[in-house]
């Protein structure tokens, strides 16, 4: 049985512009121990979709669909038990860390307030444990740092203080979303060496980004959302070396590569839909080179697009429904250089 | 900077504002018509004798700035001359007075914060919902209210018809049972406008600390709502709130001077307007200084909670 089942999830936003389907049929899985990246643009419903396994979703919004983690249903939870898993089971780490910290209490305050929830420890007890999971995540002096206010903190130290509280019930996934976002580049390194130190057999993690080069470096498989639902699912290296959705291909190409002869990055022509009124058929089709008229009339399900099933996209070249073919091919310039133009390296 | 440096150098930072109110206030007196000896014997025949003595007495004589000298040494000794009205000294006057008005005070402004801030949070927190509303039709009639009619309407229904508190001031201690339970009437008099201030202050202080992220934060690592709203988010809107307390303590010092006389209430409002009718003027003097020194070190106690509150303030 996977650690995390999501099936058919939607996520919907009242808001007084009509009503966003920020997530729209989303089902996936996470295995215990597995590394799940979750990628796509802004808006896309990653973040939408992670608040909603752990209940945090804004008063506005609603949730359709079945959540279980290890087996219990989320969705039917009470307030008591979705505490009780919420930094107890499942720990979190936001983008923004200086922000997602409160600003009158101390660092260790407010891990020590994370082990009292979720242990027996109690008092010193809690404190002593904030101070060795600080220590943990890598912050030198952790004994002082604890008494110290974030706003003493750098963005780097706050993110690491904040994937300690994430630690302090010993849960066994971590929801990271977008926990890279706005460090700088050799933090961001830093960060992920230490989550990649923690993920272990016992710490699933589902990294949400919008950083096609921090997922490729972390995760184990990957699902690539857009307008709210997932149209491509395969292991990293499948996804990077071969996509097979028009518009992961796109993304790919939009990414700058060391070593890249191109003048000009090739950006996906278009916008994100608005999710208030998505366009019929393949959400992706206005925005598709290769979008036919069967692409505005059927929605395309997440087909395999081989024999396992392992690799699987929504598109409908995977159904027989298109009568055009998918042209697409990705240069990799993976770390041991090799293309053409001639990696520094 | 430790939270000792942070105060004792906003305590300095007053100094400059006391000299400013000292000056203000001994130069409300010269501003007066006549001198200070006309006032004094408005009671009785002034002979040339007695006129050169007092002006004397008073150092009337002196160069203005010596004058003040002399009368700042006097005030700092706590002495504040004495009454034109009888023989007694102002400060025995003050001594009386002031306990009165610190307690009616206090009060209200308790009254104000106990009932202003939890309904307040009450209502951002149940937002648009039963409460909010009702809340916000409660804090606009409380603030539209002259709070004058506001106690004559206490003092009918809870004194006149249904009996329950003293209209009169009771002869007993100020902290006695029946001082305190007459002392009702009057806080919530004067602190009913502050009250609704604070609803609506707290109210949309704590409705915009709810969206910041540490809010989605303290939910994550699996915290009650409780918790999360009064330890979190409270205590990060309490910093705006004590900022209008310390100016609602020259707002409610204000209005005890109506308050007093209608309920009888024998604090300084009440000496005050006396002192004003009868042009003693060395009391009105003496009031004003204490009033604005009472706002001032208000504001202190506001900078110090301040900082108490948010440890970033301090740095």
């Amino acid at each position: 049985m996977a650690l995390l089942e999501v099936e058919d999830l939607v996520v919907r936003f009242y808001t007084e512009g009509g009503v966003v389907r920020a997530v729209d049929g989303l089902s996936y899985t996470l295995d215990r121990g597995e590394r799940l990246g979750v990628v796509g643009e802004s808006g896309a419903g990653k973040t939408a979709a992670a608040l909603a396994v752990l209940g945090l979703l804004d008063e506005s919004g609603r949730i359709e669909g079945e959540i279980r983690f290890d087996g219990e249903s989320l969705t039917a939870a009470d307030d008591d038990r979705l505490q009780a898993i919420r930094g107890g089971r499942i720990g979190t780490v936001f983008q923004d860390p200086e922000a997602a910290l409160n600003p009158v209490y101390t660092v260790g305050e407010q891990i020590a307030e994370a082990v009292r929830t979720h242990t027996d420890r109690d008092g010193a007890a809690a404190n002593d444990r904030a101070v060795a999971l600080l220590d943990r995540v890598g912050i030198p002096d952790p004994a002082t740092r604890a008494d110290q206010y974030p706003h003493e903190f750098s963005g780097g130290m706050a993110q690491r203080a904040l994937v300690a509280m994430a630690l302090a019930g010993d849960p066994d996934l971590l929801i990271a979303d977008e926990p890279t976002t706005g460090l700088d580049v050799t933090v961001q390194a830093q960060l992920l060496e230490l989550l990649d130190d923690l993920a272990t057999a016992d710490l699933a993690v589902q990294l949400v980004s919008h950083d096609l080069g921090v997922v490729a470096e972390f995760c184990d498989r990957v699902l690539v959302l857009y307008a709210g639902q997932a149209v491509e699912r395969a292991p990293v290296d499948d996804l990077f070396y071969e996509p097979k959705h028009p518009y992961t291909a796109g993304l790919l190409r939009s990414v700058p590569r060391i070593g890249d002869s191109r003048d000009r990055l090739s950006a996906l022509s278009g916008t994100t839909p608005d999710l208030s009124a998505p366009p019929p058929g393949c959400r992706f089709h206005p925005r598709c080179p290769y979008a036919e008229d069967a692409c505005t009339k059927h929605d395309p399900p997440l087909a395999a697009t081989d024999d396992s099933g392992v690799h699987r996209a929504a598109c409908l070249a995977y159904t027989g429904d298109l009568s055009g073919e998918l042209t697409f091919s990705v240069d990799v310039v993976d770390d041991d250089g090799g293309a053409d133009g001639g990696d520094s390296r | 900077m430790s939270l000792r440096r942070y105060v004792l150098r906003r305590a300095l930072l007053t100094l400059p504002v006391l000299f400013g109110v000292s000056v203000f206030t001994f130069a409300l007196v010269k501003f007066l018509p006549g001198t200070p000896v006309d006032y004094l014997l408005q009671f009785q025949e002034a002979t040339p004798e007695l006129r050169a003595s007092l002006r004397a007495q008073y150092h009337l004589d002196e160069p203005l700035y010596r004058q003040y000298a002399l009368w700042l040494w006097d005030v700092l000794h706590l002495d504040f001359g004495d009454r034109v009205v009888s023989d007694r000294s102002v400060r025995a006057a003050l001594a009386a007075r002031l306990p009165e008005t610190l307690a009616l005070g206090g009060a209200a402004l308790l009254v104000a914060l106990l009932v202003g801030v939890p309904t307040g949070v009450l209502a951002a927190v149940n937002r648009g919902g039963p409460i909010d509303e009702g809340s916000r039709i409660a804090a606009l009639a409380g603030i539209a209210t002259p709070n004058f009619w506001l106690g004559l309407l206490l003092i009918l229904l809870f004194g006149v018809h249904l009996n329950l508190v003293p209209v009169i001031p009771p002869v007993a201690p100020l902290f006695a049972p029946e001082s305190l339970a007459f002392l009702a009437l009057p806080a919530i008099t004067l602190g009913t406008a502050s009250a609704a201030l604070f609803t609506r202050l707290t109210r949309s202080a704590v409705g915009e600390e709810l969206r910041k992220e540490y809010v989605r934060t303290a939910r994550a690592k699996g915290l009650d709502e409780r918790t999360v709203i009064v330890k979190h988010v409270l205590r990060n809107s309490l910093i705006s709130v004590v900022t209008v307390a310390a100016v609602q303590v020259a707002v409610l010092l204000d209005g005890a001077v109506v308050i007093e006389r209608v309920f009888s209430w024998p604090g300084l409002g009440r000496l005050l307007v006396r002192a004003i009718l009868q042009r003693d003027f060395p009391v009105v003097q003496a009031v004003v200084l204490l009033v604005a020194v009472g706002v001032v070190v208000a504001n202190l106690l506001a900078d110090v909670v301040y900082a108490w509150l948010d440890p970033r303030i301090r740095y």
